[in-house]
């Protein structure tokens, strides 16, 4: 059987092909990526000297700080950022699941040369910089600009205020980033969607939220899941958009970490916030997993 | 024909209501780039005025070459980490290499701030124990790669597994040593694959500011961050204007070219497989 080549290497030859294959790759990523990132959980327990730079033995000091206990005392301004972190992420999040479900839909409706035009014109966006992404929308929102004039009218935004900068800009930004991450495992997983099951739906008189919840949601919830999890954790972690987008008030837990490292410096402190935001990060991943592996268990 | 009329037509504007979202901020950019007031009040008529203005600054010049440089080498160092590391996770899928699918996953996942965070104070607690690695080009450059050879790899990963099996198997009942066989077996029907690969990492490369803002040193800063750093100060200028223009049409070009790129690769799997099936028969 040719095809046990495949399962096993054997003999020193596929020995040395292992090693000349897999290990550049993999070693490049453990001394560039994982040694890093185990470095800064280090330095978020490391303490500092009075010179400022972080120092052994370990101490919490800068977690505590990290949760708001500064020498002035306890401030909520930490954790009112990494509460407008979680919701900003979470709502955006919410959104663009709306959306998507609309553009894939209309994209299934299409023929299949169609198809994957539109599925390449609603991910080329996301492929330009993000800085310039925010920038765009900073012309577009600005105090002076026909957006800005209807918001006013209705009441949005106070009159001679923009939108930008601000919370809607924010929120606006985040969608604008990361609608595309959501379109497309929604994509992948609509495509095989068994449309009997919606006809069976609709011909038991089923319309509108329960056809969607009954024959739609179960069967794209995978390719949901996925998207939840590419738009909420980027969303969540983003600083461009907020710095740019959002003036002062709206500082995300991004911003904090950035500005420990390159205005004040105190890098125990800022490794400790990272800390919390990869712990957050990777509890999203498992719980999303957890959520995924019941897959069709998932009765609704 | 499977939604009714109502559906269908509110589909239809939702969707292009999205997109019209998604590409008019980029147009307004482009349109106010070529206005010679730079803004729509100041509406007089067409203008290269910014551009020129643009191609005269001789340090954007410079910032934008090291850009492209950038881009280009560390695409390129990327793919051929990531083809390698793809090729091995194919041919030899042991067990073990679920600590290779973690290690591949975590930089997909890491917020940009943590891993621009870790990669700065890595780069700098090594500078200080043993001199490598000031904050520079090289840098930068280390930390594209690492962020880039996950998705080259799962890329020429996904390429690979629409290969036959069958293939490498005649291949090898051949005595075709295993070099022999990914030069005339593997390589001919993945290549395109391996150029989308590198054009996803330019790509990656050219849209990135997060880890780039952390990891540069203060002289050898790339277009992005020039960009955030004007932004910032002078706010909606028409010379960025410009310059946004001109990086989105770049993209738009490497999106074209991804495209072909990918299209020509589903065609080799299927040409390669056919070929299979019919030296089988």
């Amino acid at each position: 059987m040719a095809s046990m080549n495949r399962m096993l290497p054997h003999g020193r030859w596929h020995l040395v092909a292992l090693a000349t294959t897999i290990m550049p790759g993999a070693g490049w990523l453990a001394f560039f990526l994982l040694l890093p990132v185990i470095l800064v959980v280090l330095l978020a327990f490391a303490s500092t000297d009075l010179q400022g730079t972080p120092t052994w033995p370990p101490s919490l000091e800068g977690l505590r700080q990290a949760l708001g206990f500064g020498i002035l005392g306890f401030s909520d301004g930490n954790l009112r950022a990494l509460a407008r972190s979680v919701v900003q992420a979470l709502v955006a999040t919410a959104s663009c699941a709306v959306l998507a479900y609309g553009v894939v839909f209309f994209i299934l409706s299409r023929s299949a040369a169609w198809r994957g035009l539109l599925l390449l014109a609603v991910v080329v966006p996301s492929w330009t910089n993000q800085v310039v992404r925010a920038y765009a929308w900073m012309q577009l929102l600005g105090p002076e600009t026909l957006l800005s004039r209807l918001a006013q009218q209705v009441g949005l935004v106070p009159a001679h205020l923009g939108l930008y900068p601000g919370h809607v800009a924010v929120f606006l930004g985040l969608i604008y980033n990361f609608i595309p991450y959501m379109v497309v495992p929604l994509y992948a997983a609509a495509q095989r969607i068994d449309w009997t099951l919606l006809e069976a739906g609709s011909d038991l008189y089923a319309r509108g939220w329960r056809l969607f919840r009954h024959a739609v949601l179960p069967q794209t919830y995978p390719g949901l899941l996925s998207g939840v999890i590419l738009v909420l954790i980027p969303a969540f972690g983003n600083f461009v958009v907020p710095q740019l987008l959002g003036g002062n008030k709206a500082a995300m837990l991004g911003n904090l970490i950035a500005n420990q490292f390159t205005l004040s410096g105190d890098w125990p402190y800022g490794a400790a916030l990272t800390l919390i935001m990869l712990a957050l990060t990777l509890l999203a991943v498992v719980f999303m997993r957890r959520l995924g592996s019941r897959g069709d268990m998932v009765v609704l | 024909m499977r939604y009714g009329h109502g559906v269908r037509l509110w589909l239809w504007c939702h969707s292009m209501t999205i997109f019209v979202l998604l590409y008019v901020p980029l147009l307004v950019v482009a349109i106010y780039s070529l206005a010679t007031g730079g803004r729509v009040p100041g509406w007089h008529g067409l203008t290269l005025t910014w551009y020129q203005q643009l191609f005269q600054d001789q340090g954007l010049m410079t910032i934008i070459w090291r850009s492209v440089w950038l881009a280009g080498a560390s695409a390129a160092t990327s793919t051929c980490l990531g083809t390698l590391l793809a090729y091995g996770m194919y041919r030899y899928r042991l067990g073990g290499l679920l600590w290779l699918g973690l290690l591949i996953y975590l930089p997909m996942i890491l917020p940009d701030v943590a891993f621009g965070i870790s990669q700065m104070l890595f780069f700098y607690l090594m500078h200080e124990a043993v001199g490598f690695f000031p904050l520079s080009f090289w840098t930068v450059f280390i930390a594209h790669v690492t962020f880039q050879i996950p998705f080259v790899a799962l890329t020429v990963h996904a390429v690979l597994a629409r290969l036959d099996p069958a293939l490498l198997d005649a291949a090898a009942d051949l005595y075709a040593h295993p070099v022999r066989a990914f030069n005339s077996v593997v390589w001919p029907s993945i290549w395109p694959g391996v150029l989308g690969g590198f054009l996803l990492a330019v790509t990656l490369s050219v849209d990135d500011f997060g880890v780039s803002f952390f990891t540069t040193g203060p002289d050898t800063i790339t277009l992005p961050i020039y960009i955030y750093s004007a932004v910032t100060k002078r706010g909606v200028t028409p010379e960025i204007n410009a310059l946004a223009t001109l990086l989105v049409g770049l993209v738009a070009v490497l999106a074209l070219a991804n495209g072909i790129s990918r299209s020509i690769a589903a065609r080799r799997a299927r040409a390669a497989r056919r070929t299979i099936y019919m030296v089988r028969a």
